[in-house]
């Protein structure tokens, strides 16, 4: 033994021994040794190498083993593997420094689970022999459990501080800090160590004239109040912002009041955010007003140019409506959309209600139904679309059998196939077969009519972006002539000014000539197509084409060609609609022309060496000197249907192809329309 | 005609713009001219009475936004718009929102003339009307707090006794301050002083 065991003996001596221990190698009486069993906590007597001497049976019941069996073990044994440096570690400062040592650490046992114990350990010293030691221990494991439950709640406690994203301040009594949470640090940028146990007032003067004051102190009366929109200024910061205070009185759980919690929102954000939505939604407001106002425009002009077009459908369907034929127009399936007076009157029903009672096929004889179904399914199979005729019998509402003459044609109506069937009773076959041709040359009168629509349309658009491209070089030429005027009719005229305006407004109106010029060759270039036409066929092939509706209207048309070939770059539909157009048009001026006088001529002739004239020449009343200067007016118009766009289209036309278009009143009486198209070179006039 | 007075003119198209230069500079205004709204904005605020001729339809800032921008910062301009296709959305919207016109391109010389007329008589009246009183303000500011107190008695209509009683001073010390404060605010007359206190308000 060293210098060191020997003072550390003598320390062991001035040590009291603690209660219960007892002298080492004392031996314990049958008596003391039943009060150690007795003890309600675990004893042993351990030798300086830690093997258990002794042990008491409380000892033995928490280790599970029989008093006998424990002893000569290591204690250590009892004891969890991780726990027992710290073991070792308390036995050395014992017998190194006699120091009693009190500690925790973790036991195992026969049969039960690891449990917390609380060991207690004293040395004793006896003469030279070797030192002893008195552990005495004892479950502990529900304290701990408690105390480590104690020590998560505070945790957690804390942790819903740290984690709370709004500012949270409790004060005392007397309006003293107790609690400044990170957010608030974040905010104020004060530490809590600089605002805990302060008085409020001394930190914030500022909130006495702000009212927090006085809501602290209402909230210590039992109060909770709410502070919209505080400024967080008044903490006395630079930083703009705005937050929303609630206070309420902190009562303690037998609820009295203790002192004032107080949450603190940052609300800057959501106020900016207020601020955007409000300026987005102006925006919103802004555009759906300008919308509205474009709608509106386009609503009527759809409006004014679809009025045209229902004036055209009505006529359309007035001539349907009065048809001796049968009309009927079906879906694809056959269902019956409209039919008109005369195939009601043939069929013997009263109302179309009553014809589509039943399915159109029930009026047929069964032979017919049986050829019928036969050819429709042929045509489906071949898909052939031409216009289809056959002869069907049917049996009349009174039980008459009729033969029909059926012709039907299938029709795209916006973008729907649809049939329309013209059935021809055929005790009256002459006539049906001239209506029938009427109804085709009136949907073929339709049709252009629509296209020139197409054409109109298209002019609308053209002319919006001409305005706009227009309007500025006509204001600067507006603006700088009138600014000539004023400086040239001042008592002393002012020259250099007024030759620099007039020196802007030639800029300008060649600025304006090129907008034009760009238009117009665009819209040369989208619409029209030229090829070599051969003027005298175009017009035989036209005359030909409208036939039917000349004859209906009681007037002859006589052909004047020229005998020579003479040959145009034209579009052909194109000319053919400036011809109709100028033919109906002469129809129309006669309607109250006694019927044989009726007449219309049409002649060729070619015109110096570079052109052909188409005339059209009617017999109607001719043209006022006023309705003349007005012809070629976009709407402007003498007929009562008329839209007054015949002419304009026309001339539109005719000046694309490089000709001009006119109107002459005829010595005789009536009126003549010329067109003139430059001949086409190398094939002009074929000799 | 108008010497002190000063047009603006934005414009994004330059015959346009020049054009209107020389138009209104024939009808005797000093005018100034600017390609597009930013540069507008970078200039300073004119001393004399102005107004701004603007055009509706502009690329990057449009009228309707110079309009604003210049509502914000506190520039009471009176503008006349210019636009090529008037849209009535729009022109409701400018003319809400102070626009002294709204005139159709091309602008017919006459329409335009008196409406740049009244939109500078509109400004020089708004500069006169701030004018006065800014110099009434700075009397007012000439008053001692004392005479202040007073003042406000004053023009209630109390008697110098009444006065003296509420401010708990001499009727002497009333007839000195009040002889001061009509002194100072420059007024003839008692009438003209509660005319001046009215304006103040």
């Amino acid at each position: 033994m060293t210098r060191d065991t020997g003072n550390r003996r003598k320390a062991l001596r001035a040590n009291p021994a603690p209660p219960g221990a007892r002298r080492g190698g004392e031996s314990l009486t049958a008596r003391q040794s039943e009060m150690l069993d007795m003890a309600p906590t675990g004893a042993c007597l351990l030798s300086e190498e830690g093997l258990v001497l002794e042990a008491n049976r409380t000892a033995a019941g928490l280790l599970g083993l029989a008093k006998g069996s424990l002893v000569d073990r290591p204690f250590a044994g009892f004891i969890l593997p991780e726990d027992r440096d710290r073991f070792h570690f308390h036995l050395r400062q014992l017998l190194q420094f006699g120091l009693p040592q009190r500690w925790d650490l973790r036991m195992t046992a026969e049969g039960r689970e690891s449990f917390w114990s609380r060991l207690e350990a004293t040395a004793a010293w006896d003469g030279d022999g070797p030192a002893l030691i008195r552990l005495f221990f004892s479950d502990i494991t529900d304290a701990k459990q408690a105390e480590q439950a104690l020590i998560d709640t505070n945790e957690f406690h804390t942790q819903i501080l740290a984690c709370v994203e709004e500012g949270l301040v409790v004060l005392d009594k007397d309006l003293k800090y107790c609690l400044w949470n990170p957010v608030m640090e974040r905010i104020t940028g004060l530490p809590a160590e600089q605002v805990v146990g302060k008085h409020c007032l001394a930190l914030f003067p500022g909130f006495r004239k702000s009212g927090v004051y006085r809501l602290f102190e209402r909230a210590l009366a039992g109060e909770k109040c709410t502070m919209e929109s505080a400024p967080l200024s008044m903490f006395g910061m630079g930083t703009p912002g705005w937050a929303i205070r609630r206070i309420s009185p902190l009562r303690d759980f037998r609820g009295e009041i203790i002192g004032v919690i107080a949450t603190l929102t940052d609300i800057t954000d959501i106020k900016h955010a207020q601020d955007h939505l409000k300026q987005a939604r102006d925006e919103l407001e802004r555009r759906v007003d300008e919308r509205t106002a474009e709608l509106k425009q386009a609503y009527e002009a759809l409006q004014t140019e679809s009025l045209g077009r229902r004036e055209e459908e009505g006529n359309y369907r007035r001539s349907l409506a009065t048809s001796p034929l049968g009309i009927r127009i079906a879906t694809a399936d056959g269902k019956t959309l409209y039919t008109n007076q005369a195939l009601l009157d043939i069929l013997g029903c009263e109302s179309m209600e009553e014809l589509c009672a039943v399915p159109f096929s029930k009026y047929y004889t069964q032979d017919s139904y049986r050829v019928f179904l036969k050819r429709f399914r042929k045509r489906l199979r071949s898909g052939n679309l031409q216009p289809d005729q056959y002869a069907i019998n049917v049996i009349t509402k009174h039980g008459e059998v009729r033969h029909l003459e059926v012709s039907r044609s299938l029709t795209l109506w916006g973008g729907k196939r649809e049939y329309c069937i013209v059935y021809h009773d055929c005790s009256a076959r002459e006539q049906a077969e001239e209506m029938r041709r009427r109804i085709e040359q009136l949907r073929i009168y339709h049709r252009q009519e629509l296209s020139q629509f197409g054409r109109l349309a298209a002019v609308g658009e053209f002319t919006a972006a001409i305005t706009h491209e227009l309007s500025q070089p006509l204001s600067a030429i507006a603006n700088n002539a009138a600014a000539a005027r004023r400086f040239l009719s001042r008592p002393r005229p002012d020259r250099a000014e007024s030759l620099a305006a007039l020196r802007e407004i030639i800029d300008n109106a060649s600025r304006a000539g090129a907008v034009i010029r760009r238009f117009r060759s665009f819209m040369l270039r989208k619409e029209l197509h030229r090829r070599s036409i051969d003027v005298n066929r175009l017009v035989a092939d036209t005359a030909a084409l409208i036939h039917h509706e000349t004859d209906h209207r009681q007037v002859a048309v006589n052909l004047d060609l020229w005998p020579e070939r003479l040959t145009a770059m034209a579009g052909k539909i194109e000319l053919q609609q400036v011809l109709i157009n100028l033919i109906f048009n002469g129809c129309d001026a006669m309607r109250k022309v006694a019927v044989p006088l009726r007449r219309i001529d049409v002649r060729t002739v070619p015109k110096g060496a570079g052109e052909v004239v188409v005339s059209v020449r009617d017999n109607g009343p001719g043209l006022d000197e006023q309705v003349k200067g007005r012809l070629f007016e976009k709407f402007y118009t003498t007929k009562a249907g008329g839209l007054g766009m015949g002419l304009v289209v026309s001339k539109r036309i005719i000046e694309a192809y490089g000709g001009r278009i006119w109107a002459d009143n005829n010595a005789t009486g009536g009126t003549t329309f010329s067109f003139s198209l430059p001949i086409n070179a190398g094939k002009g006039v074929a000799r | 005609m108008n010497a002190e007075a000063i047009v603006y003119v934005v414009d994004d198209d330059e015959a346009v713009r020049k054009s209107l230069d020389r138009l209104i500079r024939s009808a005797g205004f000093a005018v100034q001219t600017f390609p597009s709204a930013r540069e507008f904005l970078s200039c300073p605020p004119p001393p004399g009475p102005s107004c701004l001729i603007l055009d509706l339809k502009m690329p990057e800032i449009t009228g309707l936004e110079l309009q604003e921008a210049l509502i914000a910062a506190g520039r009471t301009i009176p503008i006349v718009f210019l636009t090529g296709f008037g849209r009535v959305g729009e022109s409701v919207r400018a003319m809400k929102a102070g626009a002294v016109d709204f005139l159709e391109k091309p602008v017919k010389e006459k329409t335009l003339l008196e409406s740049v007329r009244r939109a500078i008589d509109q400004d020089a009246r708004h500069r006169k009307q701030a004018g006065e009183l800014n110099a009434i303000r700075k009397r007012f500011a000439r008053l001692t707090p004392r005479e202040r107190d007073v003042f406000r008695l004053v023009i209630t209509g109390m008697l110098n006794k009444q006065i003296a009683f509420q401010l708990a001073i001499s009727e002497k010390t009333v007839k000195v301050h009040r002889a001061r404060i009509m002194e100072k605010m420059e007024a003839p007359s008692l009438a003209a002083l509660v005319r001046l206190a009215e304006r103040l308000a």
